[in-house]
């Protein structure tokens, strides 16, 4: 052992006098001279080392067969990581494991264990290894982690793939080696770059990362080479190095259209060596997927909005032509059931993000008629989420659209006033009082569709499902509120109408807007429904109804096509 | 005969026909002198207020779903330490004990309405979760008779067909994939 390399040892071990680097040892650590003006740092993280660089687990950890609930950390040191004349050529991690199931040809299946360095995943995105045998995958660790604090926090994320026993690893060790120098030269700067393509890529476009800065490269004007280290994901969800996957190695800026293939991600590490071997931060470039224009991991071919990330797919309410919303305005009181005092078409969409996460909902509805005298307007509720939460709002009504506000005065709701006073979409004429509703009055029905996104795109099974919440209201006394059989009453609703006359709600156990005989207010159709005459009552004009509703739905479900013909709108 | 009915009901409501409600919040529909003549064809006694339903009706016609659905092997049995199933497993339905899919793939929810023909326009487009799994919200007509679960992984087609009486919290989607595992 040279005398510096006996310096070096004493003072490592000076420092464990002084810090708690050494209240506890890895299984090995040594600095060796090189003999040529560096040093070669070496730290090895067994089953046999101890806190804090291990603390084993009960029954896994090194050593152990270790399952995807048995992710364990270790942590390495380098106590001189703060020592300004010591500069590092290189930073390796090597973890050495047995069983590492993770050839590409198990696709997504296969065992993919993770390792995060201060809680920032490495690349490659898993030990590399197969069936049956020791492997060993080397990591470069970002200079980041060793020069905050010279504490490198190892994470393993066993079997990331599956949440149930399906693969289980054991390593052997871990080992971190540090290649230093002792000099006043300062590492280059880390790379400026450019890639193509960088938005749309397609299979015949070569991938290239080209430098572009910064000038100078180095502070002390070294001339600075680059080292290029390119990883793949084949289908299997996670980056690992081009060979593993059974590519040719790169090493240069480019990789070539030859070697991609539908499907494929493809990511590199660029890192800066100067003249005297001193490497400097890295820089990563991700290359848009091949085939997913967005990058938000729906290929172009299945995505909705192929270029756009916080959308990819849709899901239309009904699927094909519309339903009927249909109400009664007289509540507390029973109406006459002609249940025409409102009637709408509609449509919804539901536009989901590549988690399935609802990021926009568009209503699309056609205003057929109204059979009420009294001012209503008609609005939607989406329960249990807020205005905060809404990025955009929008309606469109004869070719115009505007913006929209969330109404004002809820909390946990998020409600939208579509159409403030249905008098005003449905304006009475040709000698008619109401729209649409009697015999010979055919005007054109209203179009109306209003749109809006989330900030954050939220959990369906939150949100629910169409046509969410929808009601009507009393356009000169907003707190009088009609909602569909068990559907909730907004904050404005004036509470104290609840239960009273015809009424028989009670929100104790979530019912609402039901008579004691469970008649309700306002009934959503699953059919483009053709309304009843004026002061018809639905019985008369649709008489299957009786059977349908007394039957809880078991027998004539098709109800809704069978009226009798002269007793309601269009139907002849 | 029917031309001179329609007349009469035309006739009448326009003399005397009456909204649901009127500017004065309390008033119900006032009753017209003469209320117009409706037809009854099938001589039905009731009137929509004659009616009883029962308390847990649902008047929707639809019934929302909350459910998740999970991938699994049709080739492999996590209970028995991922031996095969037997050779007729695959005309069995898919169990959720089987081993599962993991991964991300395209799921499409395809309706089959109450005359057995499918909608060929999905009801619902989503990819599983890295696990295999796809939670899932929608609304189907009561008087559909059920689903059918689409299923792209890679070149394998999967579907599955559940009953709308067999839509429950966690479906099994069963595939012709053999899973490995340490098992």
């Amino acid at each position: 052992m040279s005398i510096l390399s006996n310096i070096k040892s004493t003072s490592v071990f000076t420092l464990c006098l002084l810090s708690t680097f050494c209240l506890a040892e890895p299984t090995e650590q040594s600095t060796v001279d090189n003999g040529d003006g560096t040093f070669t740092y070496t730290q090895k993280i067994t089953a046999s080392s101890s806190s804090p660089h291990y603390i084993a687990p009960n029954g896994y950890g090194f050593d152990e067969y270790s399952w995807f609930s048995e992710d364990y950390g270790w942590q390495h040191s380098f106590s001189s990581f703060n020592n300004s004349n010591y500069q590092i050529q290189s930073a390796i991690l090597l973890i050495k494991g047995w069983d590492v199931d993770s050839e590409p040809s198990h696709g997504e299946n296969g065992e993919y264990d993770g390792i995060a360095v201060d809680g920032v995943d490495l690349d490659p995105g898993l030990l590399q290894g197969t069936n049956n045998t020791w492997s060993e995958t080397y990591f470069d660790v970002p200079l980041s982690s060793i020069n905050d604090d010279g504490l490198i926090n190892v994470f393993l994320d066993i079997d990331m793939n599956h949440n149930e026993n399906y693969w289980a690893t054991t390593l052997e060790f871990s080992l971190l080696t540090i290649t230093y120098m002792e000099t006043s030269n300062l590492p280059p700067y880390q790379p400026e770059v450019s890639y193509t393509p960088n938005t749309v890529t397609s299979v015949s476009d070569d991938l290239v990362v080209t430098i572009t800065g910064p000038t100078p490269a180095d502070p002390d004007g070294d001339s600075v080479t680059y080292t290029y280290r390119w990883y793949v994901d084949v289908g299997q969800g996670y980056f690992v190095d081009d060979t593993f996957a059974g590519k040719s190695e790169h090493t240069g800026n480019t990789v070539p259209s030859s070697e991609t293939i539908f499907g494929e991600r493809w990511r590199v590490t660029i890192t800066p060596t100067d003249s005297n071997g001193l490497i400097g931060p890295s820089t990563t470039v991700t290359f848009p997927s091949l085939g997913d224009s967005d990058d938000d991991g729906v290929l172009d071919v299945d995505d909705a909005y192929p270029l756009d990330p916080l959308r990819a797919f849709i899901a239309r309410s009904p699927v094909s032509g519309e339903y009927t919303l249909a109400f009664e305005d007289l509540w507390p009181q029973k109406g006459d059931y002609d249940l025409n005092d409102l009637v709408l078409h509609y449509y919804f969409e539901r536009i989901t993000d590549s988690e399935n996460k609802v990021k926009q909902i568009n209503f699309n509805a056609e205003f057929v008629s109204r059979g009420a005298a009294k001012a209503n307007g008609f609005a939607l509720s989406f329960d249990g989420f807020n205005s905060s939460d809404v990025d955009s709002a929008s309606i469109t009504q004869s070719g115009v659209t505007e913006s929209l506000d969330p109404e004002s005065g809820h909390s946990g709701e998020l409600v939208f006033v579509v159409v403030n006073n249905l008098h005003t979409l449905m304006p009475a004429s040709g000698g008619y009082e109401f729209f649409n509703t009697m015999p010979g009055d055919v005007k054109v029905s209203k179009n109306v569709s209003f749109s809006f996104s989330f900030k954050n795109a939220v959990d369906s099974s939150v949100l629910g499902t169409a046509p969410y919440n929808p009601f009507i209201f009393s356009t000169y006394n907003r707190g009088i509120e009609v909602h569909l059989p068990h559907n909730p009453p907004t904050d404005l609703a004036d509470q104290s109408k609840l239960g009273t006359q015809d009424d028989d709600s009670s929100s104790g156990s979530g019912r609402y807007y039901v008579t004691s005989d469970n008649l309700p207010w306002a009934l959503n159709i699953t059919s483009r429904w053709k309304h009843p005459f004026e002061r018809v009552d639905v019985t008369s004009a649709y008489p299957e109804i009786t059977p349908w509703a007394e039957s809880a739905g078991s027998t004539n479900q098709t109800w809704f096509s069978a009226p009798t013909v002269i007793n309601c709108w269009q139907c002849q | 005969m029917i031309l001179l009915r329609i007349s009469l009901v035309s006739v009448t409501i326009l003399l005397t026909a009456c909204g649901g409600g009127s500017d004065k919040e309390t008033s119900s529909a006032p009753e017209p002198v003469n209320p117009p003549p409706t037809s009854t064809e099938n001589n039905q006694p009731t009137a929509f207020t004659d009616i009883s339903a029962p308390d847990d009706f649902n008047w929707s016609m639809q019934t929302s779903s909350k459910i998740k659905m999970k991938l699994v092997s049709n080739f492999n049995d996590k209970k028995v330490s991922n031996k095969p199933l037997s050779a007729d497993s695959q005309s069995a339905s898919p169990q959720l004990d089987w081993m599962g899919i993991s991964g991300t793939y395209i799921v499409k929810v395809f309706g089959v309405d109450q005359d057995d023909n499918v909608i060929t326009t999905p009801i619902f487009t989503g990819m599983t979760n890295k696990f295999g799994e796809l939670p899932v919200t929608f609304n189907i007509p009561n008087n559909w008779l059920g689903i059918i679960v689409h299923v792209d992984l890679n070149d394998i087609t999967c579907s599955q067909r559940v009953a709308s009486s067999e839509i429950e919290n966690l479906i099994a989607i069963g595939c012709d994939v053999s899973v490995s595992s340490d098992l």
